[in-house]
């Protein structure tokens, strides 16, 4: 077997481990709806990856491909979310609308990549693997998800270098950690492709290593309970 | 008749009666055909054969030409083979099937599977469909996955690629080499070689890549020949990749001024 594939069915077993641990610690201790949510989406990781390299299939390439884009605005989101509730001076009422409101530009954008021809114009594929042609509107899907990152990190700096509180700012530092994690992985298989190569060999370890971190803290610690 | 004779033809009668040519067609095992497969090197074909006995008797299977890997269940007729790069071409692979009784008396059915290096484009759709499937590539010949020299410049000028002989100047020649290659280049192995002398003074760009591995399908190569002396001069530009090598040994004839 493959030595990738052993390495990402390895991941997917570790994502659901945590999954598990954390829906487990959410329902009968703590409850931390996003960062169940938020596990669940860098679990992922590693099945879009199977289908990405073994994907025989033009649709499952491009299915698997959105499904990446979908996960790395989504957990942007949750992420923007986790360094909002860092905040005890400013609690944020999370209500469902707000909630909504705060996912609807990834959902639209993620429908926008996953059904139109908007954003990917096509994929060339073959026994070498495969290749995706980009349009002019995917580099504002670029944009938005750097700006999205530059945010989520102007936020946490803040926590870190302004915060009177020592549990704020570590907080702030774990979200930043596994932020930088997360940015890794899908810098480099969504925005730039074509550095694919240099997380090709740790697969989604990137993404595995940020979830068990925030796992653990928060069961520790209990940073990111709602 | 003449008891010879008779000895003759009652001899003549059984060997008839047990050749496989004599006997009806109805009694040999039926082979559902399969037809012509294609497939990209790296896939796997999986063919199971069908095969039905008259006599109601068990049948098996066989194989002539088995490409090297391949292989073929006796009993259930499951045929599996993972051509690698090596293997492209076409491969007439010859199943039979035969009952126990008689392995003389056997059915045959005669494959031909066509081992591909293809690259196909697809563009996205509305909604999850793909559009319109473009091949891009297509070679079932090693050798066109080598290593090829797509574009030749000398000192600005564009140069046939299959040119044995270029004027040059009597300034330092400026080179200009383009190699492609739909599998890969192995960005180390461009030599390029001056009347024995292996240059060092290389510069690679416009590298382009497919795929995860990041293999090079396509990258240029620059280079600053010395001012050569008047006459003739050997240039060896040579590149591989895992398949092979390819080498071009182009004359430069020095002296006088560069041919426009």
């Amino acid at each position: 077997m493959n030595v990738y594939l052993c390495q990402d069915l390895f991941y997917i077993l570790i994502g659901f481990l945590l999954t598990g641990l954390i829906l487990g610690y959410s329902l009968f201790k703590r409850p931390c709806a996003r960062l169940v949510f938020l596990t669940v989406i860098l679990s992922l990781a590693g099945i879009t990856d199977i289908f990405q390299v073994y994907g025989a299939d033009p649709v499952l390439i491009l299915l698997a491909d959105s499904g990446n884009v979908l996960c790395a605005l989504f957990s942007l989101t949750l992420f923007l979310q986790l360094s909002l509730l860092c905040r005890p001076n400013r609690p944020v009422v999370w209500s469902a609308l707000a909630n909504a409101l705060f996912f609807l530009p990834g959902t639209i954008l993620a429908l926008l990549y996953t059904f139109t021809p908007l954003l990917i114009g096509g994929v060339s594929y073959g026994a070498l693997g495969f290749s995706l042609t980009y349009q002019p509107a995917f580099w504002a899907l670029v944009v938005i998800l750097i700006g999205g990152f530059l945010v989520v990190c102007g936020l946490a700096l803040r926590e870190i270098v302004r915060s009177p509180h020592i549990k704020c700012r570590e907080r702030a530092t774990t979200l930043l950690f596994a932020l930088l994690l997360a940015a890794y992985f899908y810098g480099t298989v969504v925005i730039l492709p074509f550095l694919y190569e240099t997380s090709k060999f740790a697969s989604p370890l990137p993404l595995v290593c940020a979830a068990l971190v925030l796992v653990y803290v928060n069961i520790k610690y209990g940073y990111f309970s709602d | 008749m003449s008891k010879l004779s008779r000895v003759l033809l009652i001899g003549l009668l059984i060997g008839w009666a047990a050749s496989p040519v004599g006997a009806a067609p109805a009694d040999l095992p039926q082979i559902t055909p399969v037809g012509s497969r294609e497939i990209n090197f790296g896939q796997s074909l999986v063919l199971t054969l069908n095969a039905t006995d008259p006599k109601g008797q068990p049948v098996y299977f066989d194989a002539a030409n088995l490409p090297k890997g391949a292989i073929l269940n006796p009993r259930g007729g499951q045929f599996v083979w993972t051509p690698s790069i090596y293997q492209l071409g076409t491969y007439r692979v010859t199943f039979a099937a035969w009952d126990r009784l008689n392995p003389r008396r056997m059915a045959n059915e005669t494959v031909n599977v066509r081992v591909v290096f293809r690259q196909v484009y697809n563009t996205k759709g509305w909604g999850l469909s793909t559009g319109q499937q473009e091949v891009l590539y297509e070679t079932t010949e090693l050798r066109e996955l080598y290593p090829a020299i797509a574009a030749l410049g000398i000192d600005g000028r564009p140069v046939e690629p299959t040119a044995e002989s270029v004027a040059v100047g009597d300034k330092p020649v400026d080179l200009r080499i383009e190699f492609a290659s739909p599998y890969n280049i192995d960005k180390k192995s461009i030599v390029i070689v001056l009347d024995g002398e292996k240059q060092t003074l290389m510069r690679q760009s416009d590298i382009k890549t497919y795929g995860a591995d990041g293999r090079v399908i396509s990258l240029v190569v620059e280079c600053q020949l010395p001012a050569l002396k008047p006459g003739n001069h050997s240039l060896l530009l040579k590149a591989r990749n895992e398949l092979g090598v390819t080498q071009r040994v182009i004359e430069l004839r020095a002296g006088g001024k560069a041919a426009k």
